[in-house]
């Protein structure tokens, strides 16, 4: 059991920390778009970029669009995993708040295995496959002057769907621990675990600030 | 025995798409993230049709491609137009955690003060602009209500007004643009954003409109609902007035190159000249005015607005995609925090991680949902769905209220993102199909080519896309179920009841219904803008 958790563990910080890094790619994407949306008005730079076009066969207006929706791609590829680790990800808890945490905590290990496991399992191996055919047919850009090399960012999708599978496999082992763990198993997979219909927790902070913020008024218009 | 077993193939094959929905109907209620539900869903049953000998295993190498997008297809990753999506969000939770957004309805309390129901006007007039920048209904009805209720509150407002006005405000955001929403229905329903964006502007402005004048008149009638402010009650905060004239400086130093570009070649723009003037001139304005009011407006008020029609004004003139003008808004409030001097590292750090968060929430659904749609597809559901609505032999006019009023019940339980990702691509080939009865509503002539079909059948997609969108709207509004009332119970402090929140929000259901009967009359309210823009 112990190991079990050692495991998931790893597993956790591997798929946490490869969303939390990935998301600053917004900043280059953001960068990307600015920079083509003015050399794209600009005469000069448009000019002097449609020579590359003519002598080398690339666009640089083409390679920043490609470039754009790449970043974007990686980003929402690779957070799959983080976003399910933090519970971001959307539920209808209409019913399951008025569960238990050890029946929430059943529904979702059925629900993993049932759904999530199988689910991941196939689109992985169907991705590889996709990869697999960009890489032989050496798939590039549609318009001939964009970025090549599409298995690179195809490849985006088996690591994400194995980040997901990862993060999945961690509240797995953690789930089993927690429901035929020992006590202290069981208090450790607790605290790990943030699957829970906490809502309600999370908003009752945000209440309590609420409330200090109106005291505070009130005693400022007095 | 083998009769029998004809019997449930021969049931099973023709309807395996009904019971895939029913399925996962039940599966979403045991509270499993929504996209496994979808994806294992859509694994199961895709295995059964796989045995009944509907298709093959590699029908799943379909559903990889579908989620990969390209050529033109409506997939998660290559796709130039849900570049957008990840952009607006950015734009958004960097408002909120910048404080720009605090800030902005301080200004407006100051702006509003001598009218009756000032902080209750305030919180409208900034649920339409900020409308652009959340969202995510949950998240921008906590925002909001922390942000607003505990000063409407103090100052003695009634309870019900103040939740109200709270919860309808912060639900603009799904159809004021610029929308996620919005965006992802034109990309399933494949139209333009752009025109979708602009549709939308009339509608959403009735709207807040209509909030705006229920909210002066109730409180000129009834002053006790909201008591008029003391003359200083509400001074203007000098530390909420970050100075951000060097944000006007950067901004109009982009334009001035931009403007320089393009002279070269075209004709002077002077669209681009009246927006560099205002530009200017609010930024020596705001210089010298310093701390007075004008001061705080040009400082606090101005900024974010400018930033919102920069964004759809470059959609409006053609200027930029849809995409573009999402990254030029994330980039316009990147630059607007660090004048603010609130974009230190932490506050970037979490703003990169929500951004991730939210886009992996929207994102995952998307993959899900596609994964179903596919193999729902190809077990024949949509024909089954087209077949069973030819059986109810209704009218397009009794489907079209049929369908809302599905829509309207599924908003108690879901949130946009499932039904527009869910259920838009079940209802698209439906409205596609019932588009020629509505033509002489829309005020257009009988299609006679392929070309004039294609417009008919855009122009009702737009329509029924922003009639989704009010209705949705509303639905999160309507008690007991409401999405928005859920969510604001949860953050109002205990002294507000449940009851008082029901009470305040059915004079808003009420305007929304009236929104909504107003779009589903007049459908040039909302396809007449776009037509002035595009043109035909």
């Amino acid at each position: 059991m112990d190991f079990l958790l050692k495991v998931s563990g790893g597993l956790d910080r591997t798929a946490r920390s490869v969303g939390k890094w990935i998301g600053w790619i917004m900043l280059p994407l953001i960068a990307v778009i600015m920079f083509d949306v003015l050399t794209r008005k600009l005469d000069v730079t448009r000019l002097y970029f449609s020579e590359f076009t003519a002598e080398y066969g690339f666009s640089v207006s083409t390679i920043l669009q490609d470039l754009e929706w790449h970043f974007h791609g990686a980003l929402l590829m690779l957070t799959f995993g983080f976003g399910y680790l933090a519970n971001a990800h959307v539920r209808v808890d209409v019913f399951r708040e008025l569960f238990r945490h050890r029946s929430q905590a059943k529904l979702e290990l059925a629900g993993l295995i049932i759904c999530a496991i199988p689910f991941l399992v196939i689109m992985i191996s169907f991705s590889l496959d996709m990869v697999g055919l960009a890489w032989r047919q050496g798939e590039g850009s549609e318009s001939m002057t964009g970025i090549h090399y599409r298995w690179f960012i195809k490849s985006a999708l088996v690591i994400g769907f194995s980040l997901a599978l990862m993060a999945v496999i961690a509240t797995l082992f953690r789930l089993i621990g927690f429901l035929f763990g020992s006590e202290e198993i069981r208090e450790q997979a607790r605290d790990a675990l943030e699957i829970f219909a906490d809502e309600s927790r999370e908003l009752e902070a945000a209440r309590l600030e609420a409330e200090r913020a109106l005291q505070a008024q009130a005693q400022e218009g007095r | 025995m083998l009769e029998l077993w004809e019997v449930f193939y021969d049931h099973m094959y023709e309807f395996v798409g009904a019971y895939m929905f029913l399925a996962l109907a039940l599966t979403l209620f045991t509270g499993l993230p929504v996209a496994f539900a979808l994806g294992g869903i859509s694994v199961i049953f895709g295995g059964f049709a796989i045995y009944l000998e509907i298709f093959e295993f590699n029908v799943f190498f379909q559903v990889i491609q579908r989620i990969w997008g390209g050529d033109g297809a409506s997939g998660a990753v290559q796709n130039p137009i849900l570049v957008a999506v990840p952009c607006f969000v950015f734009m958004g939770t960097m408002l909120e955690k910048s404080k720009v957004a605090e800030d902005l309805l301080h200004i407006l309390q100051v702006m509003l003060r001598r009218v009756p129901g000032a902080l209750a006007l305030s919180v409208t007039v900034m649920g339409t602009i900020m409308a652009a920048t959340t969202g995510i209904i949950g998240a921008s009805v906590v925002m909001m209500t922390l942000l607003a209720l505990p000063a409407m509150l103090a100052r003695g407002y009634h309870p019900s007004l103040a939740t109200g006005t709270i919860a309808a405000s912060a639900t603009l955001g799904i159809l004021i643009p610029p929308s996620i929403m919005l965006v992802l229905m034109a990309n399933l329903l494949a139209v333009s954003v752009g025109n979708l964006f602009i549709g939308a502007i009339f509608p959403g402005l009735v709207l807040s409109g209509l909030y705006f004048a229920y909210i002066m008149i109730s409180c000129t009638v009834k002053p006790d609902l909201a008591p008029p402010l003391p003359k200083d009650a509400i001074q203007l905060d000098p530390t909420k007035v970050r100075n951000v004239g060097r944000f006007f400086a950067i901004m109009a130093a982009i334009v001035v190159i931009a403007y320089l570009g393009s002279m070269v070649t075209d004709a002077v723009n002077w669209g681009l000249v009246g927006f560099l003037g205002i530009f200017l001139f609010s930024m020596i304005l705001g210089r010298a005015e310093g701390n007075t009011l004008l001061g705080g407006i040009l400082k606090g008020f101005v900024p974010p607005i400018f930033l919102i029609v920069l964004v759809l004004g470059s959609i409006f003139a053609g200027w930029a995609t849809p995409t573009e003008a999402a990254g030029v808004g994330a980039f316009g409030s990147l630059v607007l925090a660090w004048f603010n001097r609130t974009l230190t590292k932490d506050v970037l750090e979490q703003v990169i991680h929500r951004t991730a968060l939210t886009t992996a929430m929207i994102f995952f659904i998307f993959v899900g949902a596609t994964a179903f749609s596919t193999i729902f597809r190809n077990v024949y559901g949509e024909d089954l769905i087209i077949e069973f609505i030819e059986w109810l032999e209704l009218s397009p006019w009794a489907l079209l209220f049929v369908l809302m009023g599905a829509i309207f019940l599924m908003g108690f339980f879901f949130d946009f993102l499932e039904i527009t990702l869910i259920i838009l691509p079940v209802f698209a080939p439906v409205i596609r199909t019932m588009a020629p009865a509505f033509a002489g509503h829309l005020g257009l002539e009988e299609a006679t080519n392929a070309a004039q079909v294609q417009f008919l059948e855009a122009q009702v997609i737009y329509w029924f896309a922003i009639l989704v969108a009010t209705n949705l709207q509303t639905s999160f509004l309507t008690p007991p179920f409401g999405f928005a009332l859920f969510y604001m119970k949860g953050v109002a402090p205990s002294t507000v009841k449940m009851q008082e929140i029901y009470r305040g929000i059915i004079p808003f259901v009420m305007l929304q219904l009236i929104g909504l009967s107003t779009v589903l009359y007049f459908p040039q309210l909302a396809l007449w803008l776009p037509e002035q823009v595009f043109g035909r």
